[in-house]
């Protein structure tokens, strides 16, 4: 039961293709569980439809798809201090690099935990 | 009372339909001929509440949430729609469920894409989301959690989710899930916008909770899942679950206990009870049967059955004649009534749709099945309410001819034969190009097909199985007569219409 938890800090435009690429990644590693964390000042309407293709492909997958705004960081620390699976979960944090602070910070507060961060350069 | 949760839908599902399930069907078209606010009281009545306005009768997917909720220990419970601005703005939550919020399902795609009118489901639940209360709850703060089998649509509805805002969206088996949202609500915590829950998370038997209120027409699920595997349907994608006789009888004494005395029995497949793979077994169907008409229930349908189970069935040990010898022996009944799905008569499609459909017996062998399924049902007094769809995924014309033909190789059995449009679900919902179609001229002559099928047996169903009251009976004669009217002035006009449809005149749109 293994959990893969995608983070994802800025603008949606690359959304997609860091979708598609995650959960390739979660199904090479037989996750059974994909959390996917987005921070971003789009709204639903702009998410959705960077998300819809692969929500509608999907079968196999648990997947639970957080939301948060820039102004909501301390509460998305806490909210994935508590659902990440310390002991069964990789992070991966995509982030464009006007925000590569708030990946800092992530790394801080989940410290204990393997997390990849890699750079999302903006369209 | 107070209830932090409060579970509801739209008038289309928060009725009996009069207890005839049958009479749902309408809802899910444009009203025909008639003011649509008698078509609604034709199909969707206002069901009895108590004065809370919490509804006697409750569609039983509802049911489960409320079940699990309250089970967790959570104050929820269903309120009928007109009741809402009673209790929601001392809830923290809206629940609302359904099982086509969009007409984007079938038959409704059908309908609207036919008549060009939207489907009377789709307009009552944009009027309850826009609702006076609905908008002022979510203006105080509370929280809106949409869940149902159809929840797929939302991911085609995104303005629509973000203007009513929708704060969670529940797609999968929800008894689980809905206790940990339920948790995050009262605790502030952020709410996921999304969550799938995949087979392997479904409930177990023992998760899944016993119903506190009653159920539509007293709907019982006997079993979850189904193992054909058909590739346009989301059932076969859960784990397949059979509900131990003790369970199903808890609820059924629920049912009664509320004054619900008919007893309808739920699964995919209503044959495949206690089955060794796609073939029935007479023991558990017969134990569950008897144990059921044991309970006061004065009468009893069944939701699905497979044609490929019927035949085998009758063909090994005569299944379905004892079964309804049982069931006419025991209540005041002496038919049966049941939906089924006849999908294709072409065994070359049906090999690739659905390559389980026909089993034990091979796809090529389809349209016979087909047939002999209809003469057992014939034999027997159960009224098959059949679906054929149209649009399948490499689809030909020489498809569509295969089922006409085989429609007209129906004709002598009664019954009921609605065609839909294709709908991407199961392993195909990725494929959101098919939400829009073409009606092309061959699907235009299985509709009409259809039709003719259907008006020579309307009659002698609506005698069968109408409900008793008599300005319903009176309201679907009409309806009859006026079908029959119109198909009669519709005659010379098919031709051109085929004609019309052949230069690709008639296109549903949703993208």
């Amino acid at each position: 039961m293994k959990q893969h938890c995608l983070i994802f800090i800025g603008a949606t435009s690359r959304l997609r293709e860091v979708i598609e690429e995650s959960y390739r990644k979660a199904i090479a590693a037989k996750s059974s569980d994909l959390i996917i964390c987005i921070v971003t000042n789009c709204s639903i309407r702009e998410v959705i439809p960077q998300v819809r293709d692969i929500f509608l492909h999907n079968i196999v997958f648990g997947i639970t798809m957080y939301l948060f705004s820039y102004g909501e960081m301390e509460k998305m620390f806490s909210e994935m201090e508590r659902v990440v699976d310390k002991g069964n979960s990789d992070i991966t944090i995509y982030v464009t690099r006007d925000h590569k602070e708030i990946a800092d910070k992530i790394m801080q507060t989940l410290k204990e935990m393997k997390i990849e961060v890699k750079e999302v350069k903006i369209l | 009372m107070k209830y932090d949760f409060v579970i509801t839908t739209d008038r289309t599902m928060m009725t009996n339909h009069h207890g005839r399930e049958f009479l749902g069907f309408l809802t899910t078209s444009p009203a025909i001929g008639i003011p649509e606010r008698l078509w609604m009281w034709i199909c969707a009545p206002k069901p009895k509440v108590d004065k809370e306005g919490k509804p006697v009768e409750a569609p039983y997917g509802l049911r489960k949430i409320e079940a699990a909720l309250i089970d967790a220990g959570f104050k929820a419970a269903i309120i009928d729609p007109d009741y809402l601005s009673k209790h929601l703005p001392k809830a923290k939550a809206l629940l609302i469920g359904h099982h086509d919020f969009f007409g984007l399902c079938a038959p409704s795609n059908t309908w609207w894409a036919v008549i060009k009118k939207e489907p009377v489901n789709r307009k009552s639940f944009i009027a309850l989301m826009n609702s006076r209360p609905v908008r002022e709850f979510k203006s105080h703060g509370g929280k809106i959690i949409i869940g149902g089998p159809a929840v797929w649509q939302w991911l085609h509805m995104e303005e629509l989710w973000e203007k009513w805002g929708v704060d969670t969206i529940i797609d999968g088996e929800g008894e689980k899930v809905i206790v940990d949202i339920a948790q995050r609500v009262l605790d502030g915590r952020p709410l996921p916008k999304y969550v799938y829950t995949s087979p392997k998370e479904a409930p177990s038997i023992e998760e899944i909770p016993t119903i506190k209120g009653a159920s539509v027409n007293g709907l019982i699920e006997i079993m979850r899942g189904c193992p054909r595997g058909c590739k346009f349907c989301s059932v076969t994608l859960r784990p397949l679950r059979f509900m131990p006789i003790e369970k199903i009888i808890e609820e059924i004494r629920v049912n009664t206990k509320a004054g619900v005395h008919h007893l309808l029995l739920h699964s995919e497949d209503i044959l495949l009870y206690g089955a060794d793979g796609v073939k029935p077994r007479e023991e558990p169907l017969m134990k569950l049967h008897n144990a059921v008409l044991s309970e006061d229930v004065d009468s009893l349908s069944w939701a699905h059955v497979s044609l490929a189970a019927v035949v085998y069935a009758q063909r090994n040990g005569r299944i379905m004649t004892k079964l309804t010898d049982l069931i006419y022996s025991r209540v005041e009944q002496n038919t049966i009534g049941v939906q089924t799905g006849i999908e294709t008569g072409s065994p070359r499609l049906a090999k690739i749709i659905m390559p389980g459909k026909a089993a034990p017996y091979p796809p090529e062998k389809w349209p016979d099945i087909v047939e002999e399924a209809f003469s057992i049902m014939a034999d027997n007094n159960i009224i098959p309410a059949a679906t054929i769809i149209l649009n399948i995924p490499e689809e030909t014309p020489d498809d569509v001819i295969k089922t006409i033909e085989l429609i007209d190789r129906l004709k002598d059995y009664p019954g009921l034969i609605v065609p839909m449009y294709f709908v991407p679900l199961g392993v195909l919902k990725n494929k959101k190009e098919l939400l829009n179609f073409r009606i092309k001229a061959e699907h235009v002559e299985a509709m009409w097909a259809c039709l003719e099928y259907s008006l020579r047996w309307a009659p002698k169903l609506a005698d069968a199985y109408l409900s008793k009251h008599p300005l319903v009976r009176l309201g679907v004669r009409v309806l009859l007569e006026i079908i029959k009217f119109k198909k009669k002035s519709l005659e010379g006009r098919v031709r051109q219409l085929i004609e019309e449809a052949s230069k690709g005149a008639y296109t549903h749109k949703i993208y």
